[in-house]
């Protein structure tokens, strides 16, 4: 124990040792260059669509957004992949397993070009920024220099702690080099991290402006321009969510890899490195509802306006998308987990109620992708006498939708809970009143969710429609956690066997690689929200856009764009995949 | 009928929890529990 | 059919429905196109004040975004003008308005001078209103926009106007800050 203890301060202070040195400088630095540039900052400037350059053949919106949404996917992966691969490796060593020190490094190998190219990406939506819209770049690096500086450190040091990270995972593998490379690897998220708080605080300036005034004068504090209403949430979003999409495009490459995978050895590796990345993925996917929420929140106490055009506006409809992508996620993340109950012994017993739960689950979806108001025209409008179908328009507002995920949710979570009871038999004398009293959890827990999205959802008004989501959101997470409780204690001592990895159909996958799919989908739909939220403004209400490109495009065309998107990340990820394959297989790994 | 009996104590104790949680969060949020028009 | 081939095409197959439902099956919303800048012709007359506040109302400033039954977020307003008479005479306003047109002056330039009971921010006990001042960048109307506004809630109210074209202030001195 106590030579334990010694090398995690060992590895803490070889962590802690650089950034101790850095940090006053770049604080300081900061403060320095605000008070001394307490000079005159001028308003934002007003531009003409003659300011624009234009290049011939290339539309500069479209560069632009591709750059970015590229960026975005790449990064979010190669943010993600360390935090998995330092946690796997950190169970290794103290589980004394050393499948997971391996598979931990075969993560971190696959995430090795999707690196450069995220560098590559970024190069490209730097530059493209600087030729397109030079103006707007002179007006952000007038109030964020010195972050863009430190951003450009941060990058060496996080491409410095990758390389040691990944060439010095064989070398420094035995003893107390093992905890200086995890220092390394805490060194690695760290910096990745702090780049992405960096940039987060450029793009949300420019959605909710902080430390200027109405005509986009600066008051020579970084602090303030960095510290506007979205940057907290954004960050904490981009955080989780790097995470969920991380672990799913993990997982599709596993599934990828058990599809053509020889020999029940190999099937069994991947069928569990899909389970395990796919488990990362979900869990993370659960609380980004709230994220999502105190986002938007945010949002709304930036300017109500703002928050009514994406919520009740123009983008209201984007958002009963998300909800169409979002129940395919949970759709196939339950399909995930049935076909898993073949791999534990006592899998066959649970088949019974999957009809139930599948039915629960669809039922839910279909009412989430219920809309509001209907496409009509005014005949069949007068006719329907209203914008509403009279029996279904209710299931349309917030709080059916509030309901319904809400279910999604707690079913999803029974999925899980009889998938890990698929291979485990209890043998305390309480299991049954235990179940019994999950069961009464579950009953309660529904029938609050349905009064209280019914109740104050439909007969209250709208404060309390919205208020009455934190208690539902509450009854959900109080569910997860007492069951995960209760099961915790039933299972001391349980009949454990050991589950059939690589038992479970070729057509599971497919979920996997829905389940990555649609992520990328998302986020990249999601993407077009945060910056279409912004209109016909570079930064919003300070710096008017008036380049030839500054409507907002509809959602189709949004959509056909992502889409595009969608399938070019895609292909680079497969070619990535087989890049590391082929240099596995070639022997230039250490497989 | 030990099963049942448990499944409908737990039951009353849970939905009672329940109504607690509720009026503590609406009272959080500057709400009273029930709405009064 | 290799096992490439079988994702690449459920994965398009999938890429293809979300498309699908994007481009054909939600209602085709085509956003407005960016406001022109260039100021409009001054109005002379009454009625070009009412076109203009109508114009503002529905275009510029975005009222109907929360002044709406569907949205349910703010107080109706077309009898705002008839109904500014009781809000001033309500215990709790301390607005500067001497008259219904410098409420509803008030109203837009001062959302927060005083909040109709109930529409109030949450946990401010209706004291602060969640409507940004109309001057403000985000919706940015001028003085002559504001006093628009004003002419069109007094016509939708179906009471005199009051509000005169010409000058620099509204009758009375409810001026913004």
């Amino acid at each position: 124990m106590e030579s334990r203890l010694k090398r995690i301060f060992f590895t803490a202070a070889l962590a802690a040792f650089p950034l101790l040195f850095l940090l006053p400088d770049i604080f300081s630095g900061c403060c320095a260059f605000a008070a001394e540039t307490a000079r005159a900052f001028g308003p934002a400037p007003i531009l003409s669509p003659g300011d624009y350059p234009k290049v011939t053949g290339v539309n500069p919106r479209m560069f632009i957004w591709m750059a970015a949404q590229m960026h975005l996917w790449f990064a979010a992966f190669v943010l993600a992949v360390p935090i998995f691969v330092l946690l796997l490796e950190i169970a290794g060593v103290i589980k004394k397993d050393k499948r997971y020190d391996k598979v931990a490094y075969e993560f971190l190998r696959v995430s090795l070009t999707a690196y450069s190219i995220t560098a590559i990406t970024g190069g490209l939506l730097l530059l493209g920024l600087i030729v397109f819209y030079p103006d707007l770049m002179k007006y952000l690096s007038g109030i964020f220099g010195p972050t863009m500086l430190l951003y450009a450190l941060f990058f060496f040091v996080e491409s410095a702690a990758l390389y040691l990270y990944y060439y010095g995972w064989k070398p420094m593998s035995a003893g107390n080099l093992k905890w200086a490379h995890i220092g390394v690897g805490l060194i690695l998220n760290a910096s990745g991290t702090t780049l992405m708080f960096i940039a987060n605080a450029w793009v949300t300036f420019m959605m909710t402006p902080a430390g200027v005034d109405i005509a986009g004068v600066f008051d020579g504090n970084i602090w303030h321009a960095v510290r506007n209403h979205l940057w907290g949430p954004m960050n904490l979003h981009r955080f989780i969510a790097n995470i969920a999409y991380g672990g799913s495009i993990v997982a599709a490459y596993a599934a990828y890899r058990f599809l053509g995978a020889k020999g029940s050895d190999e099937k069994a590796h991947y069928d569990w490195m899909g389970y395990t990345a796919n488990l990362v993925a979900i869990g993370a996917l659960l609380p980004l509802p709230f994220a999502g929420y105190w986002l938007t929140a945010e949002i709304y106490a930036y300017s109500q306006q703002m928050g009514i055009t994406l919520m009740g506006g123009l983008f209201a409809w984007l958002f009963i998308i998300q909800a169409v992508l979002i129940g395919a996620l949970f759709l196939a993340a339950n399909y995930y987990l049935w076909c898993g109950f073949k791999r534990g012994v006592n899998g066959e017993r649970y088949y019974k109620y999957v009809k139930y739960i599948a039915f629960v689950i669809a039922a839910t979806f279909l009412v989430w992708f219920t809309p509001h108001t209907l496409i009509l025209t005014p005949e069949e409008a007068s006719s329907l006498g209203g914008q509403y179908h009279p029996l279904l328009g209710p299931l349309g507002l917030m709080p059916a939708k509030n309901i319904a995920v809400n279910i999604m949710l707690l079913f999803t979570f029974l999925s899980f809970l009889l998938y890990r009871r698929a291979h485990r038999t209890p043998t305390v004398k309480w299991a049954r009143i235990g179940t019994a009293i999950e069961a009464a959890l579950f009953t309660a827990a529904i029938a609050n969710i349905i009064w209280l999205g019914v109740y104050y959802g439909y007969f209250t008004n709208s404060v309390y429609k919205v208020a009455s989501s934190v208690p539902q959101v509450a009854t959900t997470l109080f569910v997860i956690v007492a069951c995960l409780v209760i099961e915790y204690f039933m299972h001391r001592k349980a009949e454990v066997s050991e589950l059939k990895w690589g038992s479970v159909p070729d057509r599971s996958q497919y979920a996997l690689f829905l389940i990555a799919v649609s992520f990328t989908w998302l986020m990249g739909l999601m993407g077009f929200v945060r910056s279409a939220i912004r209109q016909h403004w570079h930064v919003y209400s300070v710096m008017r856009d008036n380049s030839p490109d500054a409507f907002t495009p509809s959602i189709a065309y949004a959509a056909k764009t992502v889409s595009i998107g969608t399938i070019i990340f895609m292909a680079i990820i497969a070619f990535i995949f087989w890049l590391s394959h082929i240099g596995q297989e070639s022997g230039a790994g250490d497989e | 009928m030990k099963n049942i009996a448990a499944y409908i104590i737990a039951l009353a104790a849970f939905g009672a929890f329940f109504l607690v949680m509720d009026v503590f969060l609406f009272n959080a949020q500057g709400l009273s529990f029930l709405y009064r028009g | 059919m290799s096992n490439f081939l079988k994702v690449a095409l459920f994965s398009l197959f999938i890429i293809g429905i979300y498309t699908l439902y994007s481009v054909k099956i939600i209602p085709p919303i085509t956003p407005e196109a960016p406001p022109k800048e260039e100021a409009s012709a001054e109005p002379v007359t009454v009625e070009e004040l009412i076109a203009l506040g109508e114009q503002v109302y529905n275009g510029k400033g975005a009222c109907a975004l929360c002044h709406s039954p569907v949205a349910g977020r703010a107080p109706l307003l077309e009898n705002a003008a008839v109904i500014a008479e009781d809000r001033m005479k309500d215990k709790n306003y301390k607005g500067k308005a001497a008259s219904a047109e410098e409420y509803l002056y008030e109203s837009l330039a001062e959302p927060s001078a005083f909040v109709v009971p109930g529409f109030g921010l949450a946990g401010t006990n209706d004291t602060v209103s969640p409507m940004p001042a109309v001057q403000a960048s985000a919706i940015g109307l001028s003085e002559i926009e504001i006093k628009a506004v004003v002419a069109y809630l007094q016509h939708l109210s179906g009471v005199e106007v009051t509000v005169k074209p010409e000058g620099d202030g509204t009758p009375g001195e409810v001026k913004s800050k």
